[in-house]
């Protein structure tokens, strides 16, 4: 703690106005108000935290499908948002240090800034989004890219995919649900992994070396992958679209000569929510964008 | 608010002030790393290639973290929050992985009839192809 610093009644009168009744200080009030903001991010990261099993679980098992989709995600567009998002982060951490300071025109031009740092991510993509649902890169029943011409591999004839339960009709009663995906034409239940070795010790050989280049006919449920990207890439746009509607109250706000250096709590947690969000697309861009 | 006497002399809250020049590099550090990222991820690193890249990602987080965030200056409790956070999330997905891994339906033969000849025909499919290009080859 500093030593006390003499004030002027106005700035008396800001101190009381902003502290609450059951806090002692505004020292007290603004760690606590910190302590929430960064319960609230731990419960973020929670939550995107199922998000990232689900990726894990889902790549562990079927790596083909990332290898093969990873070729419709542009790494470039990924790599300037990523760096449009690092700009915005450290123009609000100025923004932040501007505010501690007094300087309301400077902060708000940090905020305006970190607002258009998020716009660009936004915009950015949603040209991507755009481009996904021109080609039919989408989740579910919807995937249903074209996949001739191009250099794109060619997707196998639906009549000509294995089915379920084929060979052993007596079988197919346990599989209801599959089979009834299977007659509807969807191609079921495929992986890179190599099946058990029939010996009698039920030793597993050994997996081939992943190939090099893409496999040459389109894995299965490669639709499931795009599900997993747009509700990535969905839930972490929604928190930029959410942080871009926070900067413009804070700009409000500024405008309105709300802050100063005897209070500015609302801009750092802010600044602290702007930060996970940054965070976590640091996660998202090399596992969506740099699969390889 | 007006339970405060007028006559208490109230000091503003105080926070660490992080210098400009910091911030900057951090901004310049993190810029790097990202582009280091993509540039290792084109090279083909293939199976270490995840790992090579989660750590990069992580340590951007945690340079974020500590500067933009303030987490170096600030309450040790807020970091412990983080760091309970952070160990829960290795444990979820550490565990998801570990039982993903030992309960995979083509281990135990028999267990996924389906798979199993989704494959052999994903075989014979590809095979054909290859026999007539290498004869074509040949000719």
């Amino acid at each position: 703690m500093s030593e006390a610093i003499p004030l002027s009644t106005n700035e008396q009168e800001i101190l009381r106005k902003h502290l609450a009744h059951h806090f002692d200080t505004p020292q007290q009030q603004f760690e606590s108000g910190k302590l929430g903001m960064w319960l609230f991010l731990a419960t973020e990261l929670l939550l995107f935290s199922g998000l990232f099993c689900a990726y894990a679980v889902y790549r562990a098992l079927h790596p083909d499908i990332f290898r093969f989709a990873a070729q419709w995600l542009d790494w470039t567009s990924g790599l300037i948002n990523t760096l449009v998002l690092l700009s915005s982060g450290f123009t609000m951490a100025w923004g932040i240090r501007l505010a501690q300071m007094g300087k309301k025109k400077g902060l708000a031009v940090c905020l305006i800034l970190t607002m258009t740092g998020g716009l660009t991510f936004l915009a950015i993509h949603g040209y991507e989004y755009f481009d996904k649902y021109r080609e039919r890169l989408l989740w579910g029943t919807l995937y249903n890219p074209d996949l001739g011409g191009n250099g794109k591999p060619v997707l196998q004839e639906a009549s000509a995919a294995p089915l379920v339960g084929g060979s052993q009709p007596a079988r197919t009663g346990d599989w209801p649900l599959l089979n009834q995906l299977g007659q509807a034409g969807y191609i079921v239940s495929h992986s890179d992994i190599a099946p058990a070795a029939d010996g009698p010790s039920g030793i597993v050989q050994s997996a081939a070396a992943e190939p090099a280049t893409l496999p040459p006919v389109q894995p299965y449920n490669v639709q499931i992958f795009f599900g997993i990207y747009f509700i990535m890439t969905g839930l972490h746009s929604f928190h930029v679209i959410v942080g871009v509607g926070l900067m413009t109250w804070l700009l409000i706000r500024t405008l309105r000569n709300d802050f100063g250096p005897t209070y500015y709590a609302p801009v750092d947690y802010v600044g602290l929510y702007w930060g996970i969000v940054d965070m976590i697309w640091m996660f998202l861009f090399p596992l969506l964008y740099l699969i390889h | 608010m007006s339970d405060h006497e007028h006559d208490v002399q109230l000091q503003p809250a105080q926070s660490h002030l992080v210098p400009l020049r910091m911030l900057f590099i951090v901004w310049v550090v993190l810029c790097a790393l990202a582009i280091l990222n993509a540039v290792l991820a084109n090279m083909n690193l293939s199976g270490a290639g995840v790992l090579v890249a989660m750590i990069i990602a992580s340590t951007m987080a945690v340079i974020a973290g500590l500067y933009f965030m303030h987490l170096r200056y600030d309450s040790l409790f807020n970091v412990v929050v983080m760091l309970l956070t952070l160990i829960f999330i290795t444990l979820f997905i550490t565990f998801s992985l570990t039982d993903t891994a030992n309960y995979r339906s083509d281990l135990i033969p028999g267990e996924a009839p389906a798979m199993v000849q989704a494959q052999q025909a994903h075989a014979e499919q590809a095979t054909p192809a290859s026999k007539s290009a290498n004869s074509a080859v040949g000719q």
